[in-house]
């Protein structure tokens, strides 16, 4: 370790105290997601960026703020600041902020506002120690995440709000950095059919008449059995690229996560919708998963012509690979090596984020964030162990001041 | 056709502008089910009982009316005032009564305030008309039909408010008596999980396992939904030998899946799934070994997958029923048909639940005839009832008991 690697390292821990409380803070502001009312956070986060000496501009309440040369290579440091909602459950107050046992619990205290105080005291440390950094570092923390990003990072970065030669996505798992990333396909099925009398006049096509009606969950079978199936071939195509420890999952996945049919006992259903998520491992591709879908359902389409069903892909997004022998993979993996004090090597992550978006637009993208898998992460009592967050402000510093200096 | 039979059927011709109104005013009482507020058309409906000079009561907003002579046999009328809910859609008033070219417009008007209609009229004729009835003619006007009966029919059955050696119910379509009657069940499955995230947890089998999976309960249930299809499929072999009535296509016993609801959140694996489904059964059927089938199916998918949290429950399971078409109580629909309809009308086969299986349960043999037609709207939108079929559906009632009990 470099002696100015360890002054940062050093200066990370004195400042144990104010990162807690400032975690405690932002973790105490509601930022749930929906229904998205954002002001106060990114108010708040803004000030403290400006108090740091950030140039600052804030767009539909993502907070940007830029330091330094602007000639020369240049990062961008991401955190989300929206949530998911807190939902029922908790044993904690979701908006507490309360620390137990060296835990920070609260909505959002893991997900994904940890790497928000990370990168706001990484960038802080830097400055109160005057290291002058080479190239100019960005800082963002966005909204919209939790529900895609169109509003956040995208929006930035059509905009060219922001704009850089790499990117540290901070959301996700901690310990290890990601370079591999799955493709996601929210899909959703939409079947319209006829509403009657479910005794009087049901849907048995044999004995059809006028009056009959067209039962919707009925014809959702065939969509349901088609995803088993491909579930079950996923399951056989294993990826190569290595998983976090405690990971369930090294295959693709097909998740039914909502349906909704019918209203009413006595009536044939008129409506039903299914929701449906792929993960897929980086060795699929999500065009081809999505041409499939469509040709089964063409294919459905031609032999019922009963069947009025519509398919959209709202969201979907291919899975992508970071190059990891570039100085920035390898400023990151060293950072990664110093903290956890061994070698570590890049993941494979299977989640939605908003990698992808800095990904698309050319900038070499790759992943850290906070804990493990047993944060409670989107379910009650989610926590971060201070430990964690400080340990991710530390790897955030060193990539900094490593890659701009 | 008999004189005492044409001097009842001339007498209901010269009511005609009272069955009507009556029909409208009855109509304009709105009696949806649920909310279920039923005293406004309760004690309407027992004026008039009371005014064509029968003794009546009201129990727990059911109208029951009573004439008696002498010690013979006791034929009850049946009808229901309740309703489903409006609904959207309507183009016309729902509550408003409208008369368009020879059809009354509103909720209810076919199903199945029309029946009280001509259950009340039915018997004002007889009465009016002077004729010696012998026995007991017990009229009732109930609630709670749409949602299964338990808090009308039945409980004046088996409360021993209401008894008797027949019933002709309402209820049903037109033209043709209903004698025979399929089997219905209804079915709720409910499935229970474990949530967990869809990405970081996802419902995967072994080895990719571990304890944060999820446990998903859309595909299990689905599980239940295609054995429910081959269940059908399996139906769809056997046609009944029963007669259904015009524009009633279904010969065969039919699954239908009415409502489905699982899952909170597009990025869990969702916790709770329930199906709500009803089976409808042809008279060669029988409820209970479908019932047996259900839950042995469930008992096998539980012992394949120990993750199976479901319930299986069967609130409503009526079995089919069969008349016998030579009993004096079918002599005597038949021959009112005959001087009605100028033909024998035939018994069909009617597959929907009405609250005809409470009596036929209890001994009490039951036929239905109603004013329904395929294309009446019940349970839909701008519900109505042709006029025509409210007036022979009361000489039916009229001449039925007459016949019955004279």
């Amino acid at each position: 370790m470099k002696d100015i690697e360890k002054r940062v390292l050093n200066k990370i821990d004195d400042l144990r105290e104010e990162i807690i409380k400032f975690h405690q803070d932002i973790v105490r502001i509601p930022s749930e997601n929906p229904p998205g009312k954002y002001r106060q956070i990114s108010k708040f986060i803004q000030n403290k960026f400006e108090k740091l000496g950030l140039k600052t501009i804030n767009k539909r309440n993502n907070v940007v703020g830029t330091y330094g040369d602007t000639d020369n290579p240049s990062l961008i440091l991401y955190g989300h600041m929206d949530t998911v909602p807190a939902y029922e459950g908790w044993t904690k107050e979701p908006f507490g902020g309360e620390i137990i046992d060296g835990k920070i619990y609260g909505r959002g205290a893991c997900d994904d506002k940890a790497c928000v105080t990370a990168e706001i005291f990484a960038i802080k440390v830097l400055i109160d120690l005057g290291i002058k950094l080479k190239g100019k570092l960005t800082l963002i923390s966005v909204i919209d995440e939790e529900t895609g990003g169109f509003n956040g990072a995208k929006y930035l970065l059509d905009k060219g709000y922001i704009n850089g030669e790499a990117c540290l996505v901070g959301d996700g798992r901690g310990n290890y950095p990601v370079a591999y990333t799955g493709g996601f396909i929210l899909a959703t099925f939409l079947i319209k059919g006829k509403k009657a009398h479910a005794l009087s006049f049901p849907d048995i096509p044999k004995y059809r008449n006028e009056y009959s009606g067209v039962n919707a969950i009925q014809k959702m079978v065939k969509i349901q059995n088609f995803l088993s199936e491909l579930q079950e071939e996923f399951l056989e195509r294993e990826t190569k690229y290595p998983n976090f420890p405690g990971h369930p999952s090294k295959v693709s996945t097909v998740n039914l996560a909502k349906i909704d049919g019918g209203d009413k006992i006595s009536a044939v259903p008129d409506k039903c919708i299914l929701y449906c998520i792929i993960n897929t491992i980086p060795e699929q591709d999500v065009e081809r998963i999505k041409n499939r879908i469509l040709t089964f359902v063409e294919n459905l389409r031609q032999n019922d012509p009963d069947l009025d069903i519509k398919v959209s892909f709202t969201f979907s997004f291919e899975p992508f690979e970071t190059d990891i022998n570039t100085k920035f993979a390898k400023t990151v993996q060293n950072a990664v090596s110093i903290v956890y004090n061994e070698e570590r090597d890049f993941k494979f992550f299977q989640s939605a984020n908003d990698g992808h978006w800095f990904h698309e637009k050319g900038i070499e993208t790759i992943l850290i964030g906070t804990g493990t898998h047993e944060n409670n992460v989107h379910a009650e009592d989610e926590f971060v162990a201070i430990n964690d967050l400080i340990d991710t402000t530390k790897i955030f510093a060193l990539t900094i001041l490593n890659y701009l200096s | 056709m008999d004189e005492l039979e044409k001097s009842v059927l001339d007498k209901i011709e010269n009511m005609r502008d009272e069955i009507i109104k009556f029909q409208q005013q009855i109509i304009q009482i709105p009696s949806e089910n649920p909310p279920s507020k039923y005293k406004e058309v309760a004690k309407f409906t027992e004026n008039k009982l009371k005014e064509i000079g029968l003794t009546t009561q009201i129990k727990r907003g059911n109208v029951i009316g009573e004439y008696k002579k002498g010690n013979g046999r006791t034929l009850i009328l049946n009808a229901h005032y309740d309703t489903v809910e409006v609904f959207d859609g309507w183009k016309k008033d729902p509550f408003g009564a409208e008369i368009i070219d020879g059809k009354i417009y509103g909720r209810g008007s076919s199903d199945d305030k029309s029946c009280v209609t001509a259950e009340i009229f039915a018997v004002k004729a007889l009465l009016d008309s002077g004729i010696d009835l012998k026995g007991k003619l017990i009229v009732t006007a109930v609630g709670d039909e749409e949602t299964g009966g338990l808090r009308g029919t039945e409980y004046l059955l088996s409360s021993g408010l209401v008894n008797g050696n027949v019933c002709l119910l309402g209820d049903a379509p037109c033209d043709y008596p209903i004698g025979y009657t399929g089997g219905t069940m209804y079915i709720t499955f409910t499935i229970n999980g474990k949530q967990a995230h869809g990405l970081g947890g996802p419902d995967l089998p072994e080895p990719y396992r571990n304890e944060y999976s999820g446990i998903n309960t859309i595909e299990r249930m689905f599980k239940i939904v295609n054995f429910l299809m081959e269940l059908k499929a399996e139906f769809l072999t056997k046609e009944t030998k029963y007669p259904l009535p015009e524009g009633y296509t279904n010969k065969v016993s039919s699954i239908n899946l009415a409502e489905i609801h699982g899952g909170n959140k597009i990025t869990t694996v969702p916790k709770k799934c329930y199906l709500h489904c009803s089976i409808n059964t042809i008279p060669e059927q029988d409820v209970e070994s479908i019932k047996k089938r259900i839950h042995n199916y469930v008992d096998k998918l539980k012992k394949e997958d120990p993750d199976l949290d479901i319930t299986v429950q069967i609130p409503i399971a009526m079995e089919p029923f069969v008349i016998d078409g030579k009993s004096d109580f079918a002599l005597a629909v038949n021959k009112s048909s005959k001087a009605i309809f100028g033909e024998q009308r035939d018994f069909k086969l009617f597959m929907p639940s009405t609250d005809a299986h409470w009596f036929q349960e209890r001994g009490i043999e039951t036929i239905l005839i109603g004013t329904t037609r395929t294309d009446n709207r019940a349970h839909a939108e701008d519900e109505f009832v042709y006029i025509e079929d409210l007036i022979n559906t009361t000489k039916l009632y009229a001449l039925t008991a007459l016949n019955y009990l004279k």
